[in-house]
């Protein structure tokens, strides 16, 4: 007999299969099988409460950019308008000079969003 | 002492991978009757898994009971077309593995009947001093390898079992089989010579 087989036989003369009797496999299923019901309708609900979320974060932010786009935005400052008399802040002009050129007089402005 | 026999499928037939793939897909749709099927096909094999990884009869159902939890956290992951035996035993083994690193195992001697009983005698102490030498020479192997010999040589899963189960080809089950007798046999070499 190979030293295998005489080890085998005896390590199966003293121990055994792993100890499946008494084990309560139908109580382990049922334990099994409420954790899995309660982790479905968790996920179930999970799930529905992220769709609304979703669906409102949407909404929000479809409103939001509605607003922005509806929000007047002021004209842009430029010459031929602050020679009219429109408004335009001071920082808008960078350069500016009036005087006299050829008998004319001539205004010379450099706005800074039309320069 | 003839070893039960661990039923597992060597290579999964279409059918049965159809069949759980359909299980999964409900599963995913949130049936908790079809994941209920696949918990009662697989209980028993995985509980012999993990009681060789353990060696403790509570932590064994402890880890059982946690792999399912795990698989159904990750069933959408499933790949739908494989069967679901190797995923099952792929997470059970590495939560194992992990577990016995882990934590200082409870270990137990799992003492055959005629030593529990009331009589204590000669033959049951020496089969006991010869058993603790075999889990002792046991301990010695890798932890995968250790499965690999005790469910092939205690628990009577053949070589293709346990490569479907490890996930692994047969022939490194074959290896790990070698391997394994090797070493046992260097140091249990005493205990056949007396």
């Amino acid at each position: 007999m190979r030293s295998n087989d005489r080890l085998r036989a005896l390590w199966r003369s003293v121990d055994g299969p792993a100890p499946t009797r008494g084990v309560d496999f139908d109580g382990l299923a049922a334990r099994i099988s409420l954790d899995t019901s309660l982790a479905l309708r968790a996920r179930r609900s999970w799930g529905r409460w992220t769709r609304v979320a979703v669906t409102a974060g949407v909404a929000a932010g479809i409103a939001a950019a509605l607003a922005i786009a509806l929000i007047p935005t002021p004209p842009k400052a430029t010459l031929l308008g602050a020679v009219s008399g429109d408004e335009a802040s001071v920082q808008a002009f960078e350069v500016a000079a009036v005087g006299p050129r050829d008998g004319e007089w001539v205004i010379a402005a450099a706005v800074s969003t039309d320069q | 002492m003839e070893p039960a026999r661990v039923r597992t499928e060597v290579a999964p037939s279409a059918a049965l991978v159809a069949e759980e793939s359909a299980l999964v897909e409900r599963v995913q749709d949130g049936d908790s009757a079809a994941f209920d099927v696949l918990v009662r096909r697989y209980i028993r094999r995985a509980f012999t898994v993990a009681f060789r990884l353990l060696s403790h009869r509570e932590d064994a159902e402890d880890l059982v009971q946690e792999t399912f939890m795990i698989l159904l956290r990750q069933i959408d992951t499933f790949e739908l077309g494989r069967p679901f035996g190797p995923w099952m035993y792929r997470v059970l083994i590495n939560r194992g593995l992990n577990a016995r690193k882990a934590r200082a195992l409870r270990r137990t001697e799992t003492l055959p009947d005629d030593v529990m009983g009331a009589e204590r005698t000669d033959l049951a102490v020496e089969r006991a001093e010869v058993r603790a030498r075999f889990r002792s020479a046991l301990d010695a192997l890798p932890p995968r390898q250790r499965i690999v010999i005790e469910l092939i040589e205690l628990d009577g899963c053949t070589r293709g079992e346990v490569a479907d189960a490890l996930a692994i080809s047969e022939a490194t089950v074959r290896w790990h089989v070698h391997d394994a007798w090797r070493t046992l046999r260097r140091i249990l070499a005493p205990l056949v010579s007396r």
